[in-house]
C-alpha cells in the first residue's frame, strides 16, 4: 500500500496555486521524475517550505515509495549534518542556496530552485515494508528523534479527517503552517487526496500579501495554532471581508478559553465553521475535534474521537477509567497511530512498537457525555508557538554547548536558569539552534530542591529579581 | 535618545537582534529574525515605546524598517530617517 497513488485521476484539475496555477499532472509528473532520480527506496531528507519543490518532492518519494524525512528548510547547517551523519540518506532534496550542502555534496538534477544533493553514502537503508514517512518529534530543537508512520498511518488519518471535516475538491486551503509540521502535512494530504487545490504560500498572516493571495484565490479554509488566533484576533480578524471561507480549524496546544469563545462567535456571525482538534505527530496529526457549534456547550473541550479512533483514560496502575469527571493519563486507539520512533538507523526496519495503541503524555478526564477535557501532560514538555518542545531536550543541547542550565516554562513561556555568567552567550545558542522566541534566560543564585535534591521547577523565578 | 534611537532599539529588542544587524535591510518574512512572531513582538515594542496604536491595516502595512518610520510619523510622531 501507498499514498498518492490516485491522484491520476484529478490530472486536469489545478492541484496547486503559487506563483501560478499547476495541474495535478504537472505536480505528479515532477514529482515522480525528482523520485525516479533518486531510484530505489532508500532514506532521503526533504527540507521543506511551502513552495512547489518541497510539496512536489514529497508526493513524488511517496508515490515512488521512497522513504522521506521532512525538515525545515532553515534548519541550522550544524544540526543538518548531525542528522546526516546519524541517518546517512542516500539524497537530500534542498534549495540549492544551501551552501553547508552545494559545498560538500554534487547534485546532477534540479527543479526550481531545489537540487538533489547525493551523498554518496554506502549504506543500504533497511526500511521497514510499510514505513513511509519521517517527521520530527520536536520542530527546532534538533533532536535526532522521529516518528515512523507508515502509509496506511497516513491514509487512515486524512480519511478521518476528510471525513469529519467534510472536504471535498471545492475546498481550498491556503498555507499557514509548515509542511514539515505534522498539522501542516495533514491539511496538505487530506485535500489532495479528494481533488483540491492548494494555495502555497510562505507569507504570514501578518503580511498584506496573504490576505490579498486569500481573497484573489477565494481560499476556503486554513489551520492554526493557538498563536495564529492571537495575532487574528490582534488583526481584528471580524472586520475582515473573506466571503469565500468557510472553515478555520485550530489545533497545536489549548486556545485560550475568552479566544476560543471569540472566535467560536466571529465564525458564526460571519457563516465560518470553526474547528478546535486535539492531535499528536505520535499520531500522524489528528486525534480528536470539537465539533463545530459545540463550543458553548463545551468550552475549553478537546471533543471527541475522530472518525475510526477511540480515546481512553487510564489510571496509574493501568486501569480504564470509565467514569465522568475522573482524571487520567489520556490514550488513544486508531489506525493513525504511529510505528513508534526512530532515533538511530537500525531502528528503521523495526516494525510496530505501539500496536496502534497511544499513550499521549497528556491527563484529561471526560464528562458525562464523554467529551473530553485536557488538564496537564505528563511529561516535561510544553509548547511554544505550536511547536512542541521537551525541556530535557533543550537542557541537553545547551549542556552539549557547555551550559549547565535548567529549564521551564508554560506553552508560550520558556525559562532557561542559569548559575553561571553566560546570559548572552545562552541567548544566542538559543536564537541560533532553537530558533524560538519567548525565551527568557535568567542568572539565578541557586537551584532550588527538596530533600530527595529534584529540582523544584514550581520555585524557580518567573522574572529577575531586581537585587537593590 | 532621539526618537530614531528609541525607534531602532524597539527594533532591536523586539526582533531581538544582534549589535551588527543592518536595520535598513530588516525585511518582514526575509530576514530570519522578522517572522510573524517576531512581527507581533516588534509591534508591541512600538506601541509601548511611542505609546501609539498601530491597527490592524496599519499592521500588515508594515513590512519594512522604513516603512515602519513612515508610519510613525503618520501616527503624529517626530522621527526622521
Amino acid at each position: 500500500m501507498t499514498l498518492f497513488q490516485t491522484l491520476e485521476q484529478y490530472a486536469n484539475s489545478e492541484a496547486v496555486y503559487a506563483d501560478r496555477s499547476y495541474s495535478y499532472r504537472e505536480m505528479l509528473e515532477v514529482g515522480d521524475s525528482i523520485c525516479e532520480e533518486v531510484g530505489e527506496r532508500s532514506l532521503v531528507f526533504c527540507l521543506c517550505a511551502n513552495r512547489i519543490e518541497s510539496l512536489f518532492g514529497y508526493i513524488g518519494f511517496l508515490r515512488g515509495q521512497v522513504v522521506p524525512v521532512l525538515l525545515d528548510a532553515e534548519i541550522p547547517a550544524e544540526q543538518l549534518q548531525k542528522l546526516m551523519e546519524r541517518y546517512e540518506p542516500t539524497h537530500v532534496w534542498a534549495p540549492e542556496s544551501r551552501e553547508d550542502l552545494a559545498h560538500s555534496l554534487e547534485s546532477f538534477y534540479r527543479y526550481g530552485d531545489y537540487v538533489l544533493f547525493e551523498t554518496g553514502t554506502a549504506v543500504h537503508h533497511q526500511l521497514h515494508e510499510e514505513l513511509a514517512l519521517l517527521l520530527t518529534t520536536s520542530g527546532s530543537t534538533g533532536s535526532p528523534k522521529f516518528v515512523r508512520l507508515t502509509y496506511n498511518n497516513l491514509s487512515a488519518n486524512a480519511t478521518s479527517i476528510i471525513d469529519y471535516l467534510d472536504i471535498d475538491h471545492t475546498d481550498k486551503p491556503i498555507t499557514t503552517l509548515p509542511m514539515n509540521y505534522s498539522y501542516g502535512l495533514s491539511i496538505i494530504n487530506s485535500h489532495l487526496l479528494k481533488g483540491a487545490t492548494i494555495i502555497l504560500t510562505d507569507r504570514s498572516i501578518v503580511q498584506k500579501e496573504f490576505w490579498e493571495l486569500c481573497r484573489a484565490e477565494q481560499a476556503t479554509t486554513f489551520g492554526g495554532v493557538p498563536f495564529h488566533y492571537e495575532m487574528l484576533k490582534r488583526l481584528k480578524f471580524e472586520t475582515y471581508d473573506l466571503p469565500s471561507l468557510k472553515k478555520l480549524t485550530q489545533a497545536g496546544g489549548k486556545l485560550d478559553p475568552a479566544l476560543a469563545q471569540h472566535f467560536a462567535t466571529v465564525c458564526e456571525e460571519k457563516g465560518i465553521q470553526f474547528f478546535i482538534m486535539y492531535g499528536q505527530t505520535e499520531a500522524t496529526a489528528r486525534m480528536s475535534y470539537l465539533p463545530d457549534r459545540m463550543h458553548a456547550e463545551k468550552a475549553g473541550s478537546i471533543g471527541i474521537a475522530i472518525p475510526g479512533g477511540t480515546l481512553m483514560l487510564r489510571d496509574e496502575a493501568g486501569n480504564d477509567i470509565n467514569e465522568a469527571n475522573v482524571t487520567g493519563e489520556l490514550v488513544y486507539q486508531g489506525d493513525n497511530v504511529s510505528f513508534g520512533y526512530a532515533t538511530s538507523l537500525a531502528d528503521l526496519a523495526k516494525g510496530d512498537d505501539n500496536q496502534g495503541v497511544l499513550r499521549t503524555g497528556d491527563m484529561a478526564y471526560q464528562d458525562e457525555e464523554r467529551y473530553f477535557f485536557i488538564v496537564g501532560r505528563i511529561k516535561r514538555m510544553i509548547k511554544l508557538h505550536g511547536s512542541r518542545i521537551s525541556l530535557d531536550e533543550v537542557e541537553a543541547l545547551l549542556r552539549e554547548h557547555g551550559h549547565e542550565c535548567v529549564c521551564a516554562g508554560e506553552d508560550d513561556r520558556l525559562y532557561v536558569y542559569t548559575l553561571q555568567d553566560d546570559v548572552t552567550h545562552i541567548k544566542k545558542i538559543m536564537k541560533e539552534q532553537i530558533k524560538v522566541k519567548g525565551v527568557r534566560v535568567m542568572q539565578i543564585d541557586e537551584i532550588p530542591r527538596n530533600a530527595f535534591g529534584k529540582i523544584r521547577y514550581a520555585a524557580l523565578p518567573k522574572r529577575e529579581l531586581v537585587t537593590t | 535618545m532621539s526618537t530614531l534611537e528609541t525607534y531602532n532599539m524597539a527594533f532591536k529588542n523586539g526582533l531581538e537582534l544582534e549589535d551588527d544587524v543592518i536595520l535598513e535591510e530588516m525585511k518582514l518574512g526575509e530576514s530570519t529574525e522578522w517572522d510573524s512572531i517576531g512581527h507581533m513582538t516588534l509591534i508591541a515594542e512600538i506601541e509601548d515605546a511611542f505609546d501609539v496604536y498601530i491597527d490592524s491595516d496599519e499592521m500588515t502595512e508594515f513590512h519594512s524598517y522604513k516603512s515602519g518610520i513612515a508610519l510613525l510619523q503618520r501616527l503624529g510622531v517626530d522621527i526622521k530617517s
